[in-house]
């Protein structure tokens, strides 16, 4: 059951010397795509994220001390703990240790800091391994999800006192309608089919005051949220993990220790007219899902290390009419060996405006997205993208750029389409392609003026013969020096908790009189018009650049 | 036109270092052995399989060059060739063993908080 225990330290020293071997051997075919069933799961102060996990019997769980505090994970039924795979029952802040199982069942486990060792309150977690039916706990037994409002409302705080209490009593298909106010709990959601509304999208907050560690997290399926604001979470504003239907309408998210907006393992799913600023990984953020069937339309981001990240996230996933600006990183695809289905593949980006990406210190961030800074598009180890249409300006360094990543595997990025973009005054090259296998991709119609190598979009057309000379290494070269850069100390990252307070943001049509509608077929129902979509303008005048 | 050494922003003494040591070190080699190698091939007629082995040196970058260098080139002294080519690796493996120590170690916690 448990195979080896790694710090941080030298696992990702192994990663980088595998580099140079692993790099050599890339470009010699395509890769293909591999099942792998490893899951990175952060330790918080003080939670687990994600809490709940699935994997495939023989996967791994690799846990991450992301915290300031020393923190352990044990199986309740004491059948494996990171101290016997780290050798210290102390996991101090950046140590990792991985945990492989072997055998199906469903594993609770627990921080012997932080819970109570029933695994029942605290920092606990629960694993899944192989195919086997779980029900979080305090659901009442397994609950179908419907496909049509029930017409209950329960209303909070009039009929009871929290939102978890009205979550708790609501059956599928109910409304919990929440009115104005501050509300300073972690709403954990099981119920399927549910719809939590505020009444007002700029005044129902939820606040975590920098202690609690999601505003809404969601284990049920069909489960939609809408109209409200979270703030100041540790970890989360609103959090969908393992289900099959969601949707996030007209909600506000800022100043979150981690993500915005998230879906995590979950599919079929809608993030609209939604604003996320001042999250230090990314304002809104798919990972870990194939196929996704998964839309972001009309969501702005900013602020943040990532306006949008989807790692692994591949399928019939689209991010479309959407705003990101002043991140440090507008739009990433990405490939890890650390979440299941590596590698990222068939996202389609269309008609979204990136803009001063990386331009000055205002988006929060941490250390790896500092990695990406300056880059407005950057599609990392993924295949088959399709980017176009998109209004990418001022980027500190790339516009849109293709590199590949090395994780456990050397992914090169390959297959990607990307066609009829505006992209304007890049500090670095508004096109570029960097890195050994990074070849098969296509540049077409681009609206530029740089690109790296030169000729990129001449030798590389869509349609066309396209070059493997067309990549370099200079971008493999410049990424490690900011990596060093960043081990020296030599970065400034703002902290996320003091990033800008977001203006009122429009409120849901209807407000709470809108229909009910439970978040399932979401995807279906959406009746994407992908040829309708052109390229976006800035609504403001251009600034002058500040960097270039 | 973008540079053609290719920094990264903002730039730094770190980016030069690496796009210098670990980018274009290799080619400037690679162009030094190559060309030391053909111009040692071009004075020797009596050096049999002249073709393969300029293929050789300039189809295996770095490789080709250094081989032939060792253990064939013949208008170049022994006790200057040898350092040629360790000298070069010496220059460049060196930073480039630095170089994956600085960037090999941990990037640090994922919340600031």
């Amino acid at each position: 059951m448990i195979r080896s225990a790694v710090t941080f330290r030298r696992y990702t020293k192994y990663l980088i010397c595998t580099l140079w071997v692993a790099a050599g051997l890339s470009g010699c075919g395509k890769p293909e795509p591999k099942l792998t069933g490893t899951v990175l799961v952060s330790m918080a102060d003080n939670s687990y994220s994600p809490a709940i996990i699935r994997i495939p019997v023989g996967g791994s769980i690799v846990f991450i001390n992301a915290g300031r505090n020393d923190h352990n994970a044990i199986a309740v039924d004491k059948s494996w703990s990171s101290e016997k795979t780290f050798g210290n029952i102390k996991m101090r802040p950046e140590d990792m240790s991985e945990i492989v199982l072997t055998k199906e069942g469903i594993y609770p486990f627990y921080c012997s800091f932080h819970a109570t060792p029933d695994g029942k309150a605290g920092m606990v977690g629960v694993v899944v391994v192989g195919n086997v039916d779980y029900t979080p706990p305090g659901t009442r037994g397994v609950l179908a999800a419907v496909e049509t409002a029930s017409g209950v409302t329960r209303r909070v705080p009039q009929d009871y006192p929290t939102i978890q209490n009205g979550v708790d009593a609501a059956n599928p298909g109910d409304l919990v309608l929440i009115d104005k106010g501050e509300y300073t709990e972690a709403v954990f959601v099981t119920t399927p089919s549910i719809t939590l509304r505020g009444v007002d999208r700029n005044a129902v907050i939820l606040d975590g005051k920098f202690e609690l560690a999601t505003g809404i997290m969601v284990g049920g399926n069909g489960v939609a949220v809408e109209n409200m604001t979270a703030r100041h979470y540790t970890l989360n504003g609103f959090f969908w993990t393992g289900v099959r239907g969601f949707r996030a309408s007209y909600l506000t998210a800022y100043n979150n220790g981690d993500y915005g907006i998230y879906a995590f393992g979950s599919t079929d799913g809608l993030f609209e007219h939604s604003y996320a600023s001042g999250s230090p990984d990314s304002s809104f953020y798919v990972g870990q899902c194939a196929p996704c069937r998964v839309v972001l339309n009309d969501v702005t981001g900013e602020y943040s290390g990532l306006g949008y990240s989807g790692t692994n996230s591949s399928g019939d996933m689209y991010v479309i009419n959407s705003r990101f600006t002043h991140n440090r990183s507008g739009i990433s695809t990405t490939t890890f060996d650390i979440e299941l289905n590596p590698p990222g593949r068939d996202t389609t980006i269309i008609g979204n405006v990136i803009a001063d990406s990386g331009l000055d210190n205002e988006a929060a961030g941490f250390y790896a997205t500092e990695t990406l800074a300056g880059n407005g598009i950057a599609l990392v180890g993924t295949h088959n993208n399709h980017v176009e249409r998109n209004y990418v300006a001022r980027s500190r360094n790339n516009g849109i750029v293709v590199v590949p990543i090395l994780d456990r595997h050397y992914w090169p990025a390959t297959g990607h389409v990307v066609r009829d973009n505006t992209v304007l005054d890049s500090g670095r090259a508004d096109l570029a392609a960097s890195g050994l296998g990074t070849i098969g991709n296509c540049f077409s119609g681009n609206i530029h003026r740089t690109s790296l190598p030169w000729g990129l979009q001449a030798l590389n057309g869509c349609g066309k013969i396209r070059f493997p000379m067309a990549s370099d290494l200079s971008g493999d070269t410049t990424f490690f020096g900011s990596i060093a850069q960043i081990r020296m100390g030599q970065f400034t990252l703002s902290d996320y908790r003091t990033r800008p307070t977001p203006p009122p943001q429009v409120n849901m049509p209807g407000g709470a009189d809108a229909p009910v509608t439970p978040a399932v077929h979401v995807f279906a129902a959406g009746k994407l018009n992908l040829d309708a979509i052109k390229t976006p303008r800035e609504a403001a005048p251009m600034p002058p650049a500040k960097l270039l | 036109m973008p540079s053609p050494f290719s920094l990264a922003n903002p730039m730094t003494a770190f980016q030069v270092w690496f796009v210098v040591y670990l980018y274009l070190l290799p080619f400037l080699l690679y162009a030094t052995w190559a060309a030391l190698s053909v111009m040692d091939l071009s004075e020797r007629s009596e050096v049999s399989g002249r073709m393969r082995w300029g293929a050789l040196v300039i189809l295996v970058p770095l490789l080709g060059g250094a081989w032939y260098l060792l253990t064939a080139a013949g208008t170049l002294k022994r006790s200057s060739r040898i350092p040629i080519v360790i000298a070069g690796l010496v220059v460049w493996l060196i930073p480039l063993a630095i170089g994956i120590w600085l960037a090999g170690g941990p990037l640090g916690p994922k919340a600031l908080s």
